[in-house]
Order: structure tokens, then sequence, then C-alpha cells
């Protein structure tokens, strides 16, 4: 898969582009959550994901986690339909919702 | 990833299965009314569509829910067993096994054939699902009710797994699911077996628990953290539900309430589960399998009683006592459901090559360990010669042990003669059946894996030319039903297996005809043949007794084939005949194909390896000779034939005898021959290693082996040396008649 | 690529000719090169045991750590005469395709070894269509080195398993003692 990092104005997106697996997991928790050291906004791209397994979601978690815990206003622009039918499967289907991000994100 | 080891053990589990499922379905034919077997055939094809939902593999679920929905109608008795049944019943297994080999290929969806295939056996079976109750099966009378008509409505398979009708509160399971910390790295993903569960029912709420998830720093994102709380309708069994868990259960904590039970149960799984008590009760209210009201009256019970440190689930428990022990009981009993199942669970499943792999370095280690020893004979230390005989000794155990793990029982390559008998009597109308003898006799699983095809033609032939029409059987005055006979049993240090028929046995004159008009024998030479040999003469190349062809055998192309296999093992394969009462091939291999015990013989400068099973005596030659020109010896009476190997094998100075000449009585199934030779050197353990493309041809060798010294070493091959004895007495017989 | 079709298409001249690394040898007092690749090893030549009933160039087998290897005298092969053991006589072991997926070692047994060096493409010549010593199905090419030619040889073909083991099954079964037997098919295949 393919985590890409764009600085933006206020901090930067993140666009993931492929399988979110356990077979890219290790990389993918790594750069996902390496922008949340760096940036105070980040948003996130996942139109580009054509696949998802338990081990995506659990970094889509601990991502989401890590964020509220900075601080980080995190805004996730567009989601694929494997994704979102992941998600809602899993009754998660608020999970990607702005309501995560701390009041000042806006 | 696992996610390869997983297949492959779901692909082994399924062959086995479907074996089990062939196996009772040939049984249920005639013992219709055994449950157990009926049971056992259902829950193969169960488990089978329940890994194949684990892994995706939409088409065999498809398929094999329909047989499976056919399976439920026998079982509830509402289409009995019958002959047309069991057929289509076998030819979806030999379908399974298809579809099977297909994922084994590591394609993604069936070819069109496939799948047209699947399509017409499903038409088939769909014929039983919409008979009327108990219409479907010829043996069974008219009068069984119908009314039982309404029954079968939740077992109507006309679409793969949707949402079953008519659900009612009561049909709300609660599932509590969290998943073992390994589950994604052994390539299981937890929301595929979800998704699976979804197709047992409808899945009324599911909420994800990601609070397990540790900061970043401690997250492994290879480890699961994920657990589930599900509440699902269905009218499935708890059996069915669990089945669908069946891959992660030993890791993962189960937990599986049904709709009916005690509220006291939901108390003890809150417990149970390693999350905040208030926060799981809320989760369950949302599950919708506790009611608010429920909750409330044990958060209130916990209020009141003042110890707000007291968890609620284990006050309510508490408070019930008795209930308590009725769960304990319940799960108790589910244990011991759980513990009835066969045995299988205490076997490990190991890969071949990991065991060939030990088996090569058990053999090095028998070579290394030779040649220790040589160096502490040479030494004359006797601290270090005792050692080492240790060591030898235990070198000896665990060669034994090891050979002894790639040993398998023969019974499950002869059950699958069962079906080839049931196909083949169908096919040519005769009414056979089969015994089944020593089906616990064990041998190398190399040896089983190879002899299954040479045992198939046999079995064929003697089903298709041994046994009689029904007509002819009666005349002789025969039982109208043909009977074949598999047996198997050790003898020194072979294994045999014997195919017999009691049909009318082989004709020896036909075969000779057959024999001298294919030019295979000359006429002179028919005369002078033993039974024994005109028998073995259906082994020769070309050769074919069937005065029809039929589409089985009698191509002759067979038999020739089944001596080349079996001879490719170092075995044998002899017939055997009596006119009008059967048939008897008799197949003797050697136990292992790896390592044996040798015996240790010189000629000129080479040395020989003869297996040790095989040596009946050693002699002194000089007292035994005989006349110069005969190939016989005189052993206390009885005729040896012998063969002095520095002739046979041309080694230097053929003809020269040194003074001590021995000769090494060997015994191979009846025949014994003599083998002269300088030296006996003696006993030691040979790891066989394989002729090789190169050397297949030579005669009278059998492998190589490896000294302690270094030394490659020949192995001798003893049947071939008997046969070639055999041979050699019969030339110099003729010669001096000629003479 | 129309040259390699026209050479029947046997891949591994292609990689041998490609790489243009050779180990060149002694042979009866001619210098032959065979391409390193299929090469796994070069021992000293050791205990040999003879197997009987074989053709002249199939010298015997050797235990190569363990495995049994086949060694073959590629003088004899070429021209029955037979190879002596000297001092400097070495085997050089060769991996060899012995079915579809199959490798099987086999030996060579050489008179000495000389040394790996490059011959470029260019400084090979096709083989000549008569007049060298040994059959030019089983030349590769006539390299040239220090402006003497040697020759590449066709290893891969020389060591074709399927033709060694029938000329080993033909010879067998000519010096069978059963082979005046009228009833011989039975030692036959």
């Amino acid at each position: 898969m393919e985590v890409k990092v764009t600085e933006t104005d206020d901090g930067c997106e993140i666009a993931l582009r492929g399988d979110m697996t356990i077979y890219t997991a290790m990389q993918c928790k790594e750069e996902m959550l390496a922008p949340l050291q760096q940036y105070k906004h980040i948003s996130v791209d996942m139109d580009g994901v054509y696949e998802i397994d338990t081990s995506g979601l659990q970094i889509i978690a601990l991502f989401l986690k890590e964020s509220l815990e900075k601080n980080i206003g995190v805004r996730f622009s567009s989601v694929s339909e494997v994704v979102q039918e992941f998600l809602d499967f899993c009754g998660l289907s608020g999970i990607l919702i702005p309501e995560t991000q701390p009041a000042a994100a806006c | 990833m696992d996610m390869d080891d997983a297949l492959q053990t779901f692909m082994a589990e399924g062959h086995e299965l479907l074996e089990d499922m062939e196996n009772a379905l040939l049984s249920i034919e005639s013992d219709p009314d055994n449950e157990d077997t009926i049971n056992a055939i259902f829950r193969a094809a169960h488990t089978i569509k329940g890994s194949a939902g684990l892994f995706g593999l939409n088409y065999l679920v498809t398929f094999t829910h329909v047989v499976e929905s056919v399976l439920d109608r026998v079982r509830a008795r509402e289409v009995a067993i019958s002959t047309d049944l069991v057929a289509l019943l076998l030819s979806s297994c030999d379908h399974l096994t298809d579809l099977m080999d297909w994922v084994a290929r590591g394609e993604d969806d069936v070819s069109d054939s496939l799948a047209r295939k699947s399509l017409g056996i499903e038409e088939n079976l769909k014929v039983f699902l919409d008979t009327p109750v108990a219409g479907a099966g010829e043996q069974v009378s008219a009068d069984s009710s119908a009314a039982e008509d309404g029954h079968s409505a939740d077992v109507d398979a006309d679409e793969p797994p949707v949402a079953e009708p008519a659900l009612t509160e009561k049909d709300l399971w609660h599932i509590s699911l969290r998943f073992g910390p390994d589950v994604l790295r052994h390539g299981m993903d937890p929301v595929s077996f979800i998704r699976y569960l979804a197709t047992l029912g409808t899945i009324h709420h599911i909420e994800t628990l990601l609070d397990a998830i540790p900061d970043a720093g401690n997250m492994d994102p290879e480890t699961c953290y994920t657990g589930f709380e599900i509440s699902l309708h269905s009218t499935q069994s708890k059996e069915a539900i669990e089945g669908v868990f069946e891959f992660v259960s030993e890791e993962s904590q189960i937990h599986i309430l049904a709709p009916d039970c005690l509220q006291e149960e939901y108390i003890r799984l809150i417990k149970a589960l390693p999350e905040e008590d208030m926060k799981l009760g809320e989760i369950l209210v949302r599950c919708g399998t506790l009611t608010h009201r429920e909750l409330e009256s044990a958060l209130q019970q916990q209020q009141s009683s003042g110890n707000s440190l007291q968890p609620i689930g284990e006050m309510l428990v508490e408070k019930n006592v008795v209930n308590s022990e009725v769960v304990n009981a319940a799960v108790r009993k589910q244990k011991t459901v759980k513990e009835a199942r066969p045995p299988e669970a205490s076997l490990i499943r190991v890969d071949a090559d990991k065991l060939d792999n030990l088996i090569n370095l058990v053999g090095e280690l028998i070579i290394a360990g030779a040649g220790t020893n040589i160096l502490a004979l040479r030494s004359g230390q006797s601290d270090l010669i005792e050692s080492t005989e240790t060591l030898s000794r235990l070198v000896e155990e665990v060669r034994d042990s090891a050979l002894n793990l790639r040993m398998v029982q023969i019974g499950s390559t002869f059950n699958r003669f069962q079906r080839v008998v049931r196909d083949v009597s169908q096919e040519l109308g005769k009414d056979i059946r089969l015994t089944i003898n020593g089906g616990d006799t064990e041998l190398d699983k190399t040896v089983v894996e190879k002899i299954a095809d040479p045992l198939t033609h046999l079995v064929r032939n003697s089903m298709d030319h041994g046994i009689e029409a029904e007509e002819v059987r009666l005349a002789a005055g025969k039982p109208a039903h043909g009977s074949l006979m598999l047996n198997a049993y050790h003898d020194a240090g072979s294994i045999v297996i014997e195919v017999s028929d009691d049909g009318g046995g082989i004709h020896k004159d036909r075969i000779l005809s057959k024999a001298i008009e294919k030019g295979l024998i000359s006429e002179n030479s028919a005369a002078a043949m033993t039974d024994k040999d005109i028998f073995n003469l259906v082994f020769e190349p070309g050769f074919s007794t069937a005065d029809q062809v039929s589409n089985l055998s009698g191509r002759g192309v067979g038999m020739d084939v089944v001596r080349r296999n079996i001879e490719s093992l170092r075995g044998t394969v002899e017939m055997d005949s009596q006119d009008g009462q059967g048939t008897m091939a008799r197949i003797r291999l050697p136990l292992t194909l790896a390592i044996i015990d040798g015996f240790l013989v010189g000629v000129n400068q080479s040395a020989y390896v003869i297996p040790l099973d095989m040596v009946v005596e050693c002699v002194e030659y000089g007292a035994w000779k005989e006349s110069d020109n005969s190939h016989c010896l005189n052993l206390r009476g009885e005729v040896l034939p012998y063969i002095r190997l520095s002739e046979y094998f041309e080694t230097q100075n053929p003809g020269h005898s040194s003074e001590r000449e021995s000769v090494v009585v060997v015994r191979f199934g009846d025949s014994k021959v003599g083998l002269v030779v300088d030296r006996l050197m003696g006993e030691f353990q040979t790891v066989i290693k394989p002729l090789g493309k190169l050397f297949n041809g030579v005669g009278g060798i059998s492998g190589f082996t490896i000294l302690g010294s270094g030394d490659v070493v020949l192995i001798l091959d003893i049947p071939s040396l008997i046969n070639d004895a055999g041979t050699l007495l019969y030339q110099t017989d003729r010669q001096a008649m000629t003479a | 690529m129309a040259q390699a079709e026209l050479k029947e298409a046997v891949t591994e001249n292609d990689v041998t000719l490609s790489h243009q690394q050779y180990l060149t040898f002694m042979l009866g007092g001619e210098t032959f090169a065979i391409g390193i690749l299929a090469i796994k090893e070069i021992i000293e030549y050791g205990q040999l045991t003879e197997v009987p009933r074989m053709p002249d160039f199939i010298r015997g087998v050797i235990n190569l750590r363990g495995a049994v290897v086949p060694v073959i005298d590629l003088k004899a092969r070429f021209s029955n005469r037979l190879t002596e053991v000297a001092r400097r006589t070495c085997i050089v072991i060769i991996e060899v395709q012995s079915g579809d997926d199959e490798t099987q070692d086999i030996g060579i047994l050489v008179d000495a070894v000389n040394e790996v060096l490059e011959i470029p493409q260019p400084d090979i010549e096709p083989p000549p269509s008569f007049g060298a010593a040994i059959e030019s199905r089983f030349i590769n090419g006539m390299g040239k080195v220090n402006d003497k030619f040697v020759i590449i040889l066709d290893i891969a073909h020389i060591l074709m398993i399927d033709e060694i083991s029938q000329l080993a099954a033909d010879h067998t079964e000519s010096v069978s003692p059963l082979a005046n037997n009228e009833g011989s098919d039975e030692s036959s295949d």
C-alpha cells in the first residue's frame, strides 16, 4: 500500500492507497501515525483503499485515539465504498464522522 | 503470512471430511436408519460449508449449502435414504473434491464446466428439497404422514443462506467474541467470521470493541485487539453457530448465549469479559439481548447492597445460587459434548516435508555414527567404545521412532475401495461385496500413497475378470453375490497385501495359448512352466486375457504397469489361482523405503549390502559344493539355487574362487536363494539412497548406501536376484538337456 | 532469437553463452571449456565405487557429503578410452536437468582443471561441422583463448540423463548373464 503525506496550509493530508490488511499493517501503522507527531490538522483521504480487514480497522482506531489524545484535528475527506461498507458492517458507521475532532478544529 | 497454511489445513481437513462422508454414505445404504451415520454425513457437509465460508469460497458454500439442506431433511426424516439419493450424494462428494482441487490450484473462481456441473447437481438435489415429506424414497411407505410439511419450510434451500422467515424475539442469540491476539497473524480476519456468521441468520446489532488497543508505542499492528458483541436472529442450532468459530475457538474467548438462556448467563458473561461491567451492560442493552429494565434492576440491587465495589454480575449470581449451579451444569454438559468428539484433536498435523527432512537427518546421523564407531574401535579406548555403543543404541531408537512417525495404517486406503467396489459392481451389473482385513497394518506413508493405483487396478481386474456373472455363479453352486477381499499383514520385514476373489480363477490353458499367440513364450517353454509361472504371465507387458474388452480393464495396459509400479517400490506381486475357486494377487512390499538393517558382504574388492530381514542363514560354501555346472546347492537335502555374485556382477577375475567362500541364504516370499560371497562383514544400519534415473536399469541392485568410512556401497535387490537365479537354473537345465 | 530457434531452443545454451565465463580443463591432452553456471563445485578424485554392468564411461558413484553422485568419464564417452587416474585428476560436479522440475548432480572426470576465464562472445566461433575430435552435437562453440582454440562443450547435452540412462540400460542388457535367454523379456522393460 501507499501512504502519501502532503503538506497543506494548516497541516497535512494523508492519502491512503491500496489494501489496509494484515499484510500491510506494519507499514500502514508506522506511516499513518508519523504525521501525528508533526501536524495539528490532518485530513485523511481513504478513497484509494480497496481492501480492509480487522487489522486495518485497528489502525484507524489507533489513529483516531492518538489524534484525540494529542488534540489533533482529523477529518476524513473521502472514504472508499469498501471501507464504508466494512465500517457499516462492524456497526462503526459513525467512527469517521468528524465528531472525533476537538471543538477547536474549526 | 500464514494464510496459505490455514488454507492448506482446510484442504487437508476437507479431503478427510469428504472421505468420511463418502464412507458414511456407503454404509448408510445398508443401514438407512443409523442416526449416527446420518449425523456424521451432515456434520461433514456442514463443516466443509463452514470452513469454506471462512475463506470466502462462495461457490463451495453455495453448493455445499444445497447438499446440507438435503441432508438436513434426511436427518429430520423428511426424505428417506434411497439408492438414487446416495448415488447423488456420492457424486456431490466427488464434485466437492473437484471444487477443492480447484481451490488448491489457487484459482479464484471456478471454471465454467465446474460451475455448470454444480448447477446440474444442485438441480438434482433440489428435487429432494421440493418433494413432500418422505416422498422421494421408494423404500418409504406412502402412508408416512405429510403433515410435517410446514416444518420443512426452514430448510428450504432454493436460495443460498438468507434470512430465515418468521423470526421472533426468542430467536435472538447473543454472541460475545474476544479474538485471540494471534488470530490475524494466523491469516484469519475476525470480520470475515462475522460475515459468515451473518449467513446463518440476520445480524441484529454489532458492537465492535476497540478499547483494548493500547497506545501507539505498545500497539503491534499484527496483533488482534478487537472484540465483538453481536446479536443474531437465527433459527440455527448452537452447534451450527459454534461451528462458525471452530478455527479460532482455541485461542479466542467465545461466548454464545442461546435466546432462551437465563438472565444469569448474561451476568456471567459480563463477569467473564475484560471490559467494565457497566459498559458491557450497556452494550448488551444496545444489542437488544438485555432490556434496560433488567439492567436497572441489577444496578439497583448493587446499590442497595451498599457495596458498590462488588460487580453486578457477581451479585446477581450470588443471589441466585441455585441458578448458577444450573448454569454450571449446562456448561459441564456442553464440555462433555465437545469431548465426545472423535479423538482427532490429539493428533498433530505435520508437513510431510518436515518429516522427510527428519528422516534424512536421521539417515545422516546413522552414517556419521557408524563412522564414529569405527574410529572408536580403532582407538582402542574402552571408555570411548562404551560411550559410542550407548550412542548407537540411542541412534537406533531415534531411527525406529522417526520411521514410526511415517507409518500409517493401510485401512484408509482399503476403505476407499468400498466406493470403487460399489461403483464398479453397479456398472458391471454384478453383486459384489468387499471384505477388509488387517486394516490396522502399518506401513510407510510414501508406500501407502503409491500403492493405491496398483491396488485399484487389481481390484477392478478381479471384479471384471475374476468374479463371474450371477448365472454362472449359481450354476457353479456358489452364492449369487461375489466376494472380494483385501487383506494386509506383516511378514519378515515386509508387508503383504492380498487382493482375492471367489471367482472362476485363472484358466491356465487360456493364458498359455494367449501368451504363445502374443509371442511372449514359445510352445516349448510353455511345457516346462509351473502353475505360478503361468499365472504370473498376466503381468507381462501386452498381455490381456479378457475376451471382451470392457471399459474398466482389459485393455492390456494394466497388469504390467501394476507390476512395474510395485517393483519401483522394491516390492513384488504374484498371482495365485485355484480353478473355479478364485484368484489371489499377493503384493509384498518393504515396510519402509528409507532405512534398513543391512548385512555387509564382500566380493573381490567390492562390498554389497543385503537387507538383513531377508537373510536366513550363512553357511560355508565348500561344505555344500555340488557338481560344477549346476546352479544348485544341496542344503540339508533341500535344493537351493545359488548365484555367485562375482560372476553375476562380472567383477574382476570371474570364476576365481577364494579359499573361504560363504553362502548367504536369503529368502523373499516363498523363494530362497544362496548368494556366494568372499567375505561376511557383519550387520549395520543402512540408509537407502535411491538409484536415481541413471542406474534404474541395473539388475540386481536396489539402491546405494554410505558406510561409516564414507564409501558408497551397493544394496542388493534380492527379489530380482531370486528371479534371475531361477532363470539361470532353467538355462543350465536346458543346456544340459540339449547337450 | 532466430539463432536460438535453430539451436533446438535448448535454453541452457543461451544462458551459458551469454554469461561468457568458462572453466577450462584438460582431457586427453586437449583443452575444453564449460560454462561455469552449471558447475556446482570441483573436488579431488576420491574413493569411487564401481557400479556393475554399466558402460565404461559411467565410472561409478562417489559420496558427496552424504549424497550419492554418479561420475562420468568424458574421455570414455567421446573416445572409448578410459581416463587414467593421476595426481591432478578432478571431478567437476555439475547440476543437470533430469526431469521437468528435477535436477541431478553428476560428476565428470577430468585430467586436470586449468582456470576460470572469460571468453567474449565475438571470440566464439560455431562448432565445426566435421573434423573435431568429438561429435559436433556435443560442442557449443570454439572459443579463442590466447590464439588457441578451446572446445566449449554443451554440457547439458552431453549429460542428458535420458540419453545416458538409455545407453546404460542397453549396455546392462547386453552384459546380463541372462542375455542369451530366449525369454529375455523378463529382464527388459
